[in-house]
């Protein structure tokens, strides 16, 4: 899963520690999540989306598999 | 935060306990282990004395992070980092499952050399396929 985490924080002139001090999670957390490493859990994904203002669709990318459901 | 604040000072009292109770046992420990092994003895020597030093540096160092708001919110995050989490779940259950595969191995490579040794082993992997079956019966009725 894709994500704008990287796009978003550089064009806000967010560091990488002040995200992951707003968002209760380690700098390496975020690091995996924007080299697509690592998927942020539900509640994660939420909180990211609300520190951006914007919606979990705008901010994480689906695709391939993951819109197969209901195929 | 409060509540892990609340949950970590808990833990600070429970070690501190330890502190205590840690030399009484020990003291105990090598009373009662007078007359058996030299090895034995020195085992409870060092497992209490290891003991002693993790509770003792543990207890030092959540006090020390109890008083200092900023290493608790550091601490918070640690424990509370979900990819952390996410770690510690993978390994564990993959190097819960490397060790029982390897124990089986050995259960058949020591029939060859001692009975004993294969019997213990295999009552080891026993043990650990019923609590691995258990604790998964025991999420998928909570989950």
């Amino acid at each position: 899963m894709k994500n704008k985490i990287q796009e978003l924080r550089k064009s806000r002139k967010v560091t990488q520690q002040e995200l992951a001090d707003a968002l209760c999670v380690t700098r390496q957390t975020i690091i995996s999540l924007e080299n697509g490493k690592y998927n942020a859990s539900l509640t994660l994904a939420h909180k990211a989306a609300q520190f951006f203002g914007i919606t979990i669709e705008e901010l994480f990318i689906f695709e391939g598999d993951e819109n197969l459901i209901g195929e | 935060m409060e509540e892990f604040r609340k949950k970590y000072e808990k833990r600070f009292r429970f070690t501190s306990i330890m502190c205590c109770i840690l030399p009484a046992a020990f003291f105990a420990a090598r009373h009662f282990s007078q007359n058996t092994s030299e090895f034995a003895q020195g085992l409870v020597h060092g497992m209490f004395v290891a003991m002693m030093v993790a509770a003792i540096a543990a207890c030092t160092s959540m006090g020390v992070t109890l008083r200092n708001e900023e290493y608790l919110k550091k601490k918070y995050i640690e424990e509370n980092d979900e990819r952390n989490a996410e770690i510690a779940k993978k390994t564990m259950h993959t190097s819960s499952l490397i060790s029982l595969y390897l124990t089986a191995i050995a259960v058949i490579v020591s029939g060859f050399f001692s009975e004993i040794v294969s019997i213990t082993l295999c009552i080891d992997v026993l043990v650990g396929a019923i609590i691995t079956v258990a604790v998964k019966t025991y999420y998928k009725k909570k989950m």
